[in-house]
């Protein structure tokens, strides 16, 4: 295990030892340029609104550090959680449109947005001034590799706080898209609404049937949450829901973001040819750590 | 041969500006070279010089005109000077994208950059706005009592005019430093209404057309490197192509479209929703 610090420190050294590294690495490193396409995040950021707001659907904003050194844990908290959370967090999931961002290019468009850098927020689009809610939980780091290793403990107190990160994350987004009740039912009421006449009709058919087609769970996810909240019998269509989530944010890129792994030999960013491996040893990342959100930008997200 | 009004068709923000400019000069023009204002330099001998006796040649053939001349690379370009001795002939060098101005009786040569959305001219008032009706352009009287004409390329399609009876001199913005560079087609929309408020108030109220939701308008829109954000809060923001803020204020939706109410005061401009598109009242379109 290593922390971003001790990381960067190692991969400073390779690299100034025989690499020489391509732009996208040394940009992956770099302290003094953010390494995002400002404009280009700006309209995916755009989209993602858009998208949500004609879909009836919150906006969950994952807060992009604009210090591209406090990156590195984020986005593999983030990584922890969408590629092992449970059917619960992506169920939550599903009823949002997710995107990527830094909070400069947020307050463009969501000028009441908070200052600092919460690490989630969420925006609902339905009107105007829209309302904002952010969340700023308090993670714990994984043991440090450097000093750490050697304990007999090491790998359960990884195993541990990776557990603990993804546990914290999974509440966070609870309680910012499915709280309550009343926020599901606001959520299911929302969407229907941009729902034409015919589609709402055969969505309450469905639900009433308890069998619900892709096509009619992506149009108003949360009446299919609140229906199999209310319905005894209708647990199984927040498995569905949650999978068509899953789908969604990790097996496609999730806006504002490449997929990547890390495995302490480097970075592969996927989708991308002009990936590199650097000096292996130079770090250890958990298991379940390695997937991750890469937050540098490319032609585009 | 580049048919002037392919190449107009080309740029998509002057597409209704061809139209008002094809249906003016109908086909007299076909078979022209069409100006461009990267590819091609201007002239522009002013009203001093002109009554000097000053004029220009560019490849043989002689302007004696107010409005901008377009000199093709690798055309020749000539200051024509009566004296008691005949005509005497001065050739210039007209780079690409470059406004030449000759200036007062002594044929004085300034260089600007062309700016080719914007020119300024003096005349009266019914001929001026015919002028700006024939480009497509937004006439505004201006402190001198000068006109600045405002349109997607006001300043190449005035080269295609030649002569306009009634308008006395023509510049280019550049020449009199009168507006900040790569504002003037982001100011389109917001340098005032065709219409006085209070008439576009009472088109508004009379409007069928459906009243957008605010909500469904929040976005990023461009037009070229200008972008316009529609935020979460109800605000609007311009920006020119270096990023930088140039107007603000609130924004709201009137029907079939939307109502900017700049900070600060200042006419209240408006946009139509077409689509997804806001279009200013020239045609100039902000997609997301």
């Amino acid at each position: 295990m290593v922390k971003r610090r001790t990381f960067l420190s190692a991969a400073a050294a390779a690299a100034a030892g025989s690499l020489s590294l391509p732009t996208w690495m040394s940009r992956a490193f770099a302290q003094e340029d953010d390494g995002r396409d400002h404009a280009d995040e700006l309209r995916v950021l755009s989209d993602a609104y858009r998208t949500a707001q004609r879909t009836g659907r919150p906006l969950l904003v994952l807060v992009v550090p604009a210090d591209g050194g406090r990156r590195w844990e984020r986005a593999h908290a983030f990584g922890e959680v969408l590629n092992n959370g449970s059917d619960e967090v992506f169920a939550d999931l599903a009823l949002a449109e997710v995107v990527c961002s830094t909070m400069d290019s947020l307050r463009r468009l969501v000028p009441q947005a908070p200052e600092g850098e919460p690490w989630l927020i969420v925006v609902e689009p339905d009107e105007v001034p829209a309302r904002v809610r952010a969340f700023a939980p308090e993670l714990p780091s994984w043991p440090d590799h450097w000093t750490e290793a050697g304990a007999a403990d090491f790998e359960q107190r990884t195993e541990q706080a990776v557990d603990r990160r993804i546990s914290i994350l999974t509440e966070v987004i609870h309680q910012g898209l499915a709280e309550d009740d009343a926020m599901l039912a606001h959520r299911a009421e929302v969407a229907q609404r941009q729902l034409d006449a015919g589609i709402r009709d055969r969505l309450q058919a469905a639900l009433r049937h308890g069998s619900v087609s892709a096509e009619l769970m992506r149009a108003a996810p949360a009446a299919v949450a609140q229906a199999a909240h209310r319905t005894p019998g209708r647990r199984s269509l927040l498995h569905d829901l949650a999978m068509q989530a899953r789908e969604r944010l990790t097996q496609n890129r999730v806006p504002g973001s490449y997929w990547a792994s890390s495995w302490g030999c480097g970075i592969e960013v996927e989708g991308r040819d002009d990936n590199a491996v650097v000096g292996c040893g130079m770090g250890h990342v958990p298991e379940r750590s390695r997937r991750f959100l890469y937050w540098y930008s490319g032609p585009a997200y | 041969m580049r048919g002037w009004m392919g190449g107009a068709a080309a740029a998509a923000s002057v597409v209704v500006v061809s139209v008002v400019v094809a249906g003016a000069f109908g086909l007299a023009v076909v078979g022209c070279e069409t100006p461009d204002a990267e590819r091609d330099g201007f002239v522009i001998v002013d009203q001093g010089a002109r009554a000097a006796g000053i004029a220009l040649d560019v490849d043989g053939e002689r302007h004696e005109g107010s409005m901008p001349v377009a000199v093709p690379e690798g055309a020749g370009a000539s200051i024509l000077r009566e004296g008691a001795w005949g005509t005497s002939e001065e050739r210039i060098a007209v780079a690409p994208g470059e406004l030449v101005e000759i200036v007062g009786a002594e044929g004085e040569v300034r260089r600007h950059a062309v700016q080719r959305d914007a020119l300024f001219v003096a005349g009266e008032e019914p001929e001026v706005r015919a002028m700006a009706d024939l480009i497509g352009a937004r006439a505004t009287r201006r402190a001198d009592g000068s006109w600045s004409l405002d349109g997607p390329n006001a300043f190449v399609l005035a080269a295609l005019v030649g002569a306009m009876p009634g308008v006395r001199a023509v510049t280019g913005p550049a020449a009199v430093a009168a507006s900040p560079p790569d504002v003037v087609e982001v100011d389109l929309f917001l340098r005032g209404t065709a219409a006085p408020s209070s008439d576009a108030d009472a088109e508004d109220d009379a409007s069928d057309a459906a009243l957008p939701d605010a909500a469904a308008l929040v976005g990023v829109y461009h037009h070229g490197a200008i972008t316009l954000i529609l935020d979460a809060m109800g605000g609007y923001s311009l920006f020119d192509a270096n990023d930088t803020v140039v107007r603000r204020g609130t924004f709201e939706p009137r029907p079939g479209g939307v109502r900017f109410v700049p900070e600060g005061g200042g006419a209240i401009a408006r946009m139509d929703l077409s689509g997804d598109l806001l279009v200013d009242d020239l045609g100039v379109g902000y997609a997301p």
